[in-house]
């Protein structure tokens, strides 16, 4: 008995192991091999699913596996109730055998099933010690198979789940793709936009430049006025174009970047004397450190735009006899520039959305004032160029600072 | 001598006053509106200069200087006023070493210059 007992420890473990058990009826399986093992003994194992309590049994003499109902009440662990093994015996018709032994299957506290032996010969201790040790081991290779089980049905699920994220990745990288595409169509657009405009403001700039030139005869005044009127809008407008050609050059990033040794200072006067007509009209007073010595690495058309953009906008904002000031200043291969105004200065709210495109600052005294909105966002990306940064410090009616920090730029 | 220019532009106002600076300015001015006819007109004459714009009917200003450079035709010096303001054309004309490109809206006093200076006055 007890060898009949161990080899059938060994046979379950044989088959637990075995990768080709690997469908649901392992129970069966198990219980098939555990009868033919007995047929030569009077012992019956029947294994018992928790959830019904059906048992699925193994006969011996039929050689079959069959149902059979137990009353749950005889679950138990058969050690700790050997008493109530009699009572089976006495009370229970069901089992074939005058002796019962029944263990739980069951990982600590979780009951998952029980297995029970029948038998008409004496059960003695070491059949029962035999018996229990068969019981764990079998929870245990269940357990085993089970979680086996619900870890391939993860691993499906995570499969699963990451195919689902690789299709919305490529739905992404392909609207992703469309978006960029768009982005060009836009871009292309607005060149030719720039270019259709561009023709008839030839003939619009001409024709009153050469009225204004008086090559062809003398204009009474009033008709001089409105030359030159027709004139500084033609420019306006001529201007805005540019804003918009060079923000979508710089969204295709097709602006060209030629950084050339220049001088700061001489540059900055450069731009300085263009807007004089506009900053002596109001009165404005320019402070500059014009002895500043530096030699920097800059594409000088845009170093030059940047400060063509920051310093028409101060004298835009600033009042009449109001003052600005540019300041330099280096350490190391750095250099900062600071453009400083006393004008009407820029609320706290709109310090994040100033760099943005088209944004007008809702403020009595810009809307009179004519621009695209593009102005300071093509600053930034222009000092972007140059791998700077531009910020600003501004308090409403006290005026605003914008800093431009250039990193290792110096010559 | 009065010198020969052909102005090569299918705008009619633009031709008109590229045709009336340049006859004020006393040059023998020629008008041409699409790439073809100047093609002929290259072909057929002597000028001294061509003012040429890019864009234009039936044959673009590019295609034209390829085609004359391909027969051997003599090419004036050559200005190109465009509207169009993207590097790539600007890059383009240089490599036809052509390194007058003038962008529209053009200012007349700037014009006139670069016009005598390359008629050599």
């Amino acid at each position: 008995m007890e060898k009949i007992l161990s080899e059938s420890l060994n046979l379950i473990d044989d088959i637990i192991n075995d990768t080709k058990v690997k469908n649901l009826d392992f129970y069966r399986s198990v219980l098939e091999i555990m009868s033919s093992l007995y047929v030569n003994t009077s012992l019956g194992i029947f294994f018992c699913e928790n959830s019904s309590l059906t048992t699925k049994a193994a006969l011996k003499q039929k050689n079959d596996v069959s149902n059979y109902k137990i009353n749950p009440e005889f679950i138990y662990d058969f050690i700790e109730s050997k008493d109530k093994l009699q009572e089976i015996k006495t009370q229970e018709d069901n089992f074939l055998y005058s002796n019962t032994l029944i263990a739980k299957l069951a990982i600590k506290k979780s009951v998952y099933g029980v297995i029970i032996l029948s038998t008409n010969e004496k059960i003695t201790q070491e059949i029962k010690t035999s018996f229990l040790a068969l019981s764990q081991i079998i929870s245990y290779k269940i357990k085993d198979y089970e979680l086996n089980e619900v870890f391939k049905i993860q691993l499906k699920a995570i499969q699963e789940a990451m195919a689902e994220k690789q299709e919305a990745y490529e739905i992404i990288k392909k609207q992703h793709k469309k978006l960029q595409e768009l982005d060009k169509t836009k871009s292309l657009f607005l060149a030719n936009i720039s270019h259709e405009l561009r023709t008839p403001l030839n003939a619009i700039i001409g024709f009153s430049q050469a009225l204004d030139s008086k090559i062809f005869g003398d204009l009474n005044p009033k008709q001089a006025e409105y030359i030159k009127d027709i004139q500084i809008s033609s420019l306006h407008l001529l201007g805005m174009i540019n804003e918009i050609l060079d923000i979508s050059k710089l969204e295709a990033h097709a602006m060209k970047f030629s950084p050339i040794e220049l001088n700061p200072t001489q540059t900055i006067q450069e731009v300085i004397n263009i807007l004089e007509p506009l900053y002596k009209n109001k009165n404005i007073e320019i402070i500059f450190n014009s002895d500043f010595e530096c030699k920097i690495k800059a594409d000088y058309q845009k170093f030059q735009q940047i400060l063509y953009n920051l310093l028409s906008n101060a004298i835009k904002f600033t009042k009449e006899n109001g003052k600005i000031e540019i300041i330099q200043s280096k350490e190391n291969k750095n250099y900062t520039l600071k453009i400083k105004d006393n004008g009407i200065g820029i609320d706290k709210k709109f310090h994040n959305k100033i760099f943005k495109k088209f944004v007008h600052l809702d403020n009595v005294y810009t809307k009179n004032q004519n621009s695209t909105g593009l102005g300071l966002t093509i600053t930034k990306e222009l000092v972007k160029l140059h791998k700077g940064k531009i910020s600003l410090s501004s308090e409403l009616n006290k005026g605003t600072t914008f800093t431009i920090e250039f990193r290792n730029i110096i010559l | 001598m009065t010198k020969k220019i052909l102005i090569v532009e299918d705008n009619e106002l633009n031709m008109k006053l590229f045709f009336d600076i340049l006859t004020y300015q006393k040059y023998d001015a020629e008008k041409s509106f699409d790439g073809h006819e100047a093609y002929q007109k290259i072909k057929e004459n002597n000028y001294d200069l061509i003012i040429l714009d890019l864009q234009l009917p039936k044959l673009d200003g590019f295609s034209l200087i390829e085609k004359l450079k391909k027969e051997n035709i003599k090419l004036p010096p050559i200005i190109i006023v465009s509207a169009c303001a993207m590097d790539s054309d600007k890059q383009k004309a240089k490599q036809h070493n052509i390194n007058d490109y003038l962008t529209k809206p053009i200012d007349i006093n700037n014009f006139i210059k670069t016009v005598k200076q390359k008629i050599g006055e």
